[in-house]
């Protein structure tokens, strides 16, 4: 089972700097993979921010047509991340602000019966139903900040103070939040399942 | 609340590397110790893993995305109406012209092979995504040239 580290579908910050840096070196090939890499990233971070797929995928368009077409103003390095995130929150703060389409993120009960858990313990099967609720939770019941957060350290395994320097506030911030995020979700996780919902506190 | 009470209110709040047995704690030995709170545990990290898969997305098609903008004009952007570089346009229409009553089940036309292999119970699916108007699942097959993009709408269920 994957428990730890980094997301091995996201690049770190570092990794996005220097891909940045390439891209605004030139090469179409350079730009490219920059483009592939941020742009799932962009996706994610309006998708956590708006709780809505369809608002995060016009999230990240919007932003990766503007970064392609200014590419020679991209922040060099390591800023490049904290810039990015900036442009997206602002870009999703702006879609809010216009009403966005406010739809459930929700949905998979009837498509998918059951989803195996990672590692292939039976004992440890999703039903599509209750995936859809772990996303709604994660997605409706958590604030934005704790949701955000919870995805950045713990789903992303990003560090705290990362997270602080990517979204700009403290690191005991961060971990506030996070403690939050885990404690809501986790008992919606535990309590999940009947047989282990009789020691949550 | 049992003897185990304590150990859970420890586990809903405690960092992952500690009761998946990465590091030495007072927590981690319990867990490892007690078949009740290991399987929490192991329920939590199975829980993060799917959500991870759940909220990832698809990838992105960056050349399609880079093409765009460099030669879409700028109302376009404004908008920002034009939808999932990573489903094909031939998918939207076939969205567009079928009045859809049941789910539908479309093959995405990626494949260089005809061979669609059935979904494995293996077979992580990946997350749900959103369309207008539908809502659409994104499953991969065992053969990596192959994905399934099932549309449906919620109110049909
Ligand atoms: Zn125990």
């Amino acid at each position: 089972m994957a428990v730890e580290g980094r997301d091995p579908a996201f690049p770190g910050l570092a990794a996005l700097g220097e891909l940045a840096d390439r891209a605004r070196d030139g090469g179409d090939e350079a730009l490219e993979r920059l483009v592939s890499a941020a742009a799932r990233v962009v996706r994610r971070w309006a998708l956590v921010r708006l709780a809505h797929a369809a608002d995060a995928d016009d999230v990240m368009q919007e932003v990766m047509i503007r970064v392609i077409r200014s590419i020679e103003t991209w922040p060099a390095g390591e800023s490049f991340a904290p810039w990015l995130y900036v442009v997206t929150r602002n870009a999703a703060t702006d879609r809010l602000r216009r009403g966005g389409r406010q739809r459930d993120v929700g949905g998979f009960d009837a498509l998918l019966d059951q989803v195996p858990a990672p590692g292939g313990d039976p004992s440890l099967v999703f039903a599509g139903r209750e995936l859809a609720g772990l996303v709604g939770a994660l997605l409706r019941e958590l604030p934005p900040r704790q949701r955000e957060v919870f995805d950045l350290v713990e789903l992303q395994g990003m560090t705290a103070k990362e997270v602080a320097q990517l979204i700009g506030i403290r690191a005991s911030s961060v971990r506030g939040s996070l403690l939050k995020a885990r404690r809501n979700l986790r008992r919606r996780i535990l309590a999940t399942w009947p047989d282990v919902e009789e020691d949550l506190p | 609340m049992t003897a185990c009470g304590v150990w859970v209110k420890r586990l809903v709040m405690a960092s992952p590397e500690e009761f998946s047995g990465m590091v030495e704690t007072k927590l981690s030995r319990h867990v490892r110790d007690c078949p009740r709170c290991a399987a929490k545990a192991r329920r939590i990290l199975s829980a993060n893993e799917a959500l991870r898969v759940a909220i990832s997305g698809p990838e992105v098609d960056a050349a399609g995305l880079i093409e765009r903008a460099h030669h879409a004009g700028a109302d376009e952007t404004a908008t920002g109406r034009k939808r999932w570089p990573t489903v094909p346009k031939l998918v939207w229409s076939a969205m567009a012209a079928a009045s859809v009553t049941a789910a539908a089940l479309i093959v995405v036309p990626l494949l260089r092979t005809p061979v669609l292999e059935p979904l494995s119970p293996h077979v992580r699916p990946q997350p749900l995504v959103d369309a207008i108007d539908y809502n659409l699942v994104v499953m991969p097959t065992r053969n990596p040239d192959i994905t399934i993009l099932w549309y449906y709408k919620e109110t049909e269920q």
